[in-house]
């Protein structure tokens, strides 16, 4: 019935795209159509050949990285402040550490941009990585909450009572917990980093591009399949991401808050 | 309750929440609400741009004066509405199927649904120009007989409305999944037995339970297709700007930078706007949740 | 009530099987219901009594059987032709919908005029204590109102079976009591015939003319409670129905026709039983606390001993110890005696039943 039909559709129509470029990467033709002209390796290999592409992927994957590090650590602090210390005000900081979310990326990016030209900084790994920051925290952070929110406070509790001072609780009791939820927020920061556009676009000088960026501006210069097999390269990277995300937190826990429960 | 708050201060004493939250606050601080401020003082001509610095509303004079603006922005809203009708239509099965406990294929269709969220949106933007852009075979057939531009379906609105829905069809899903996790599948099976046809069942009882998820889920799809760059830019190119593109264009390549903060300024109250009303529709619907369980 | 002698019954259900999830869930169950009758589906979870009713409410379909009202195949109908009222565990109430909205749905589906609906709801309300209620959503409703709005919504349109799943179990025991009664009379008044699913006992005899006990999807016994109580079926009859002590035994004599002697740890009893069961076999034997009388000071050797009282709130239970441990509720008048007295425990052999051993203790 139409319902069914709908359902396929939709999760057809959902990875379409990603299936289309995958098949296309292959072609061993020159234009970026689908379907491809025969079948063929080249375009990998000129990809990894590429000088530009190169360094942009250096330039994503480090940033990745840092952005992940620096934005868990940060995370879990904050998040922790917030869940186990109700002081005053502690909803609207709450908002405000999540309020990136409801700002379009790129508004965000000409912020950042203003700001750095304002202060004359330049771009570099450290300055994409702080631009990074902002929009990976929230996830990080939104996550971290869940997680902690979710632990059995009686357990620290009796660790205080055998002496633990407050940080060794926290580094013996509390953080073997969060192991999950740290791994997923570190796999969440960095997909959202290294596929970045919005953000990125305006941060970037050259030199420093990220791969987006890169395919971004080939987009409309000199389009080639060589710039599908990049986005394999990110859609693979992403699925691998999602996939061990369902693994350690569960995509219905992180996404529909809890399975539904049903009455016998 | 009150005695775990307490048992939690003296546990945690040493370790204040303002200690926790410096680093993270610094960075915000001069960061974020930085630049946002950065673009605010800019729209309001106080910095950047070539003119001498000083208070004014010319900037925004100027960005909704200019002549393509109406056009943008109602390109902007026509694609949003559009693509939140994609995405109802595609959305609401696929949320009822995955809120449903005797749906076998749960599991993978809510992975491939839901994979727009995580799995990279440039990577699949392309996907798309390579199946109707130039040289592709739907860009053939248009050609040979729709008449169509060689460029086949890219750099119309109509690419755009798809490069959108696929990108957010999982927002709308779990919006409405959300608000369906209450509809308990014996308030159907109640109006059937009451002699509801499926239809009658559906008008009456599914829809309007699903309502606030639906409001919502519109509200939060407009709000992102509304603002949304990456998207737009490369399906519809330049000559079909959306707002947050051109923008973009304003900054980067007219180098408008006071008109572009000014339209970044009213774009992001919008879009802030927005999401509180879906917020606020997403709060009722669970709000009348609780008061409807059984005390 | 006495209905008509009807020779074939209202609802009838023929081998009905079903599996799901690849368990057998309902295997060959067979039903008779006259019309007017209230059964009960009793059962433990798991039985398979929920998946009975949603096949005969149409939400699944059996792989082999049938299911027919008055003649009629009610298979072959999708759930909202088949006129039959349910109430489930949960009410299902219409949340967005106030209470005589929510009872005025089933006749506005059906395309009754307005004044009559109206009519009709108001009459129903009164008829349940509801009148208060007319304009009030359901989430500021008790469950014991809840349940009996979705009774009405239910009645209202004069369904030609009622389908109750439940109905008492989400509200607490003092509630309860009392629902009971009113659920039994409105329905006899109704003279609705009815189907209820239930796993506590107490709730199934005392609303039900005739109960059918389902056991792991098939049908245990069906009967009238004292039936169930004095001749259970089989073990797990036995078993589950009231509040049966339970000691294995050996059979030492038989008589062929069922009259038993058994002999558990050197204490010598009778008992009844199938009449297969002959000399040396092992059996179960179960024994209702109610059956059993105690004497204290006979000349004979006394087996047991009184090892502790409880007062409960239906009456005394007394723990023996002995041979075997039995636990008896003896009736008011007889006294109890104190704790440490040696006492005799005796029954007529009939109250005791006996079958073979189960091999599988449980």
């Amino acid at each position: 019935m139409i319902n069914r039909a709908l359902v396929i559709t939709a999760a057809l129509f959902a990875v379409l795209p990603g299936a289309i470029v995958l098949l296309a990467s292959f072609t061993a033709g020159a234009t970026m159509a689908f379907p491809p002209q025969g079948l063929s390796l080249r375009w990998y290999v000129e990809l990894f050949s590429n000088a530009d592409f190169l360094d942009a992927l250096w330039v994503s994957l480090v940033v990745a990285f840092a952005t992940s590090l620096v934005a868990v650590a940060l995370a879990i602090p904050a998040a922790f402040a917030l869940v186990r210390h109700r002081f005053r005000g502690a909803t609207v900081v709450e908002a405000i550490l999540l309020s990136p979310l409801a700002v379009p990326h790129a508004v965000v990016g000409i912020g950042i941009l203003q700001l750095y030209s304002h202060l004359a900084v330049r771009a570099d790994f450290v300055s994409l990585t702080i631009g990074h920051l902002i929009i990976t925290i929230p996830f990080a952070t939104r996550m971290l909450i869940a997680s902690l929110s979710g632990l059995d406070q009686r357990i620290e509790q009796a660790a205080a009572s055998l002496g633990a001072p407050p940080v060794q609780v926290f580094r013996t009791i509390v953080l073997p917990q969060l192991k999950m939820a740290t791994f997923g927020a570190l796999v969440a920061a960095f997909i959202i980093s290294f596929d970045d556009l919005a953000l990125t676009v305006f941060l970037v000088q050259p030199g420093y591009a990220t791969v987006p960026v890169l395919l971004f501006g080939q987009a409309e210069n000199n389009p080639s399949p060589a710039i599908h097999a990049a986005s394999v390269l990110l859609l693979v990277a992403s699925w691998v991401g999602l996939l061990l995300l369902d693994r350690l937190v569960g995509l219905e826990r992180l996404l529909l808050h809890a399975p539904k429960a049903r009455a016998s | 309750m009150s005695v775990s708050a307490s048992a939690d201060g003296r546990l945690w004493r040493g370790l204040r929440p303002a200690a926790l939250l410096a680093p993270v606050a610094v960075l915000y601080l001069v960061v974020y609400l930085g630049g946002l401020a950065m673009i605010a003082t800019t729209s309001l001509g106080l910095s950047g741009g070539d003119a001498d610095a000083h208070l004014s509303f010319a900037a925004y004079a100027q960005a909704l004066a200019a002549p393509g603006i109406p056009a943008i922005v109602t390109r902007t809203i026509l694609v949003g509405i559009a693509t939140v009708a994609v995405c109802l239509i595609l959305g609401f099965p696929v949320a009822r199927y995955i809120t449903s406990t005797e749906a076998r294929w749960r599991g993978v269709v809510m992975v491939c649904v839901l994979s727009p969220l995580m799995v990279s949106a440039i990577g699949r933007i392309f996907g798309w120009i390579a199946l109707f852009g130039p040289g592709s075979f739907v860009a053939r057939v248009m050609v040979a007989f729709l008449g169509g531009k060689p460029t086949g379906l890219l750099y119309t609105e109509t690419a755009m409305v798809i490069g959108l829905a696929n990108l957010l069809l999982p927002f709308m899903v779990l919006s409405i999944a959300a608000s369906r996790a209450h509809l308990d599948e014996d308030l159907l099976k109640a109006s059937a037995s009451l002699g509801a046809t499926p239809l009658a069942t559906f008008r009456q009882i599914e829809l309007p339970l699903s309502l606030p998820g639906i409001v919502g889920g519109a509200l939060i799809v407009f709000s992102l297709a509304a603002s949304n760059f990456v998207t737009a830019a490369l399906l519809g190119g330049s000559g079909r700007d959306v707002i947050a593109y051109h923008i973009y264009l304003d900054i980067l390549v007219y180098f408008q930078e006071r008109r572009g903060a000014a339209l970044a300024v009213m774009l992001l109250i919008v879009e802030v706007v927005l999401l509180a009303l879906a917020v606020a529709a997403g709060r009722s619907a669970a709000d009348d949740d609780a008061k409807r369980t059984t005390p | 009530m006495n209905p008509a002698p009807v020779p074939s019954p209202y609802l009838q259900l023929a081998n009905v099987t079903i599996a799901l999830g690849g368990k057998r869930v309902l295997d060959d169950i067979n039903l008779g219901l006259q019309k007017g009758e209230l059964l009960g589906l009793l059962g433990p979870s798991g039985s398979g009594k929920t998946t009975l009713l949603n096949i005969i409410g149409g939400f699944l379909s059996p792989e082999r059987g049938a299911v027919t009202i008055a003649g009629d195949d009610v298979l072959r109908l999708p759930p909202h032709r088949r006129d039959i009222g349910i109430t489930f565990q949960h009410y299902a109430l219409f949340p967005h919908m106030n209470v005589f909205d929510n009872v005025a749905y089933g006749l506005r589906q059906r395309g009754v005029a307005r004044g009559e609906i109206e009519a009709r709801v108001d009459a129903m309300l009164e008829r349940l204590a509801l009148r208060d209620f007319r304009t009030r959503m359901p989430r500021a409703l008790s469950g014991g109102q809840q349940q009996r709005v979705a009774l009405a919504r239910a009645l209202v349109v004069r369904p030609r079976l009622m389908l109750l799943d439940e109905p008492l179990a989400n509200l607490d025991a003092a509630l309860r009591k009392q629902v009971r009664y009113e659920i039994r009379e409105i329905l006899r008044q109704s003279e609705v015939t009815s189907v209820f699913v239930t796993h506590d006992q107490d709730e199934a005899f005392s609303l039900c003319d005739r109960v059918a006990v389902l056991n792991a999807g098939r049908i245990a016994q069906t009967g009238a409670p004292v039936e169930l109580i004095a001749r259970p079926a089989d073990a797990f009859v036995a078993g589950f129905v009231g509040d049966p002590n339970r000691f294995r035994a050996r059979v030492t004599g038989a008589d062929g026709a069922g009259a038993l002697r058994i002999v558990a740890n050197g204490f010598v009893a009778e008992a009844e039983g199938a009449s297969v069961l002959g000399t040396g076999a092992e059996v179960d034997v179960y024994l209702r606390p109610e059956a059993i009388r105690l004497e204290a000071g006979r000349g004979d050797a006394p087996s047991f001993e009184i090892k502790d009282a409880l007062h409960l709130a239906g009456g005394a239970e007394v723990l023996l110890s002995g041979p075997v441990s039995l636990r008896v509720r003896p009736s008011a008048s007889d006294p109890i005696p104190p704790i440490g007295t040696r006492v005799t425990a005796s029954w007529r052999g009939s109250d005791a039943r006996a079958f073979a051993a189960a091999d599988a203790t449980r």
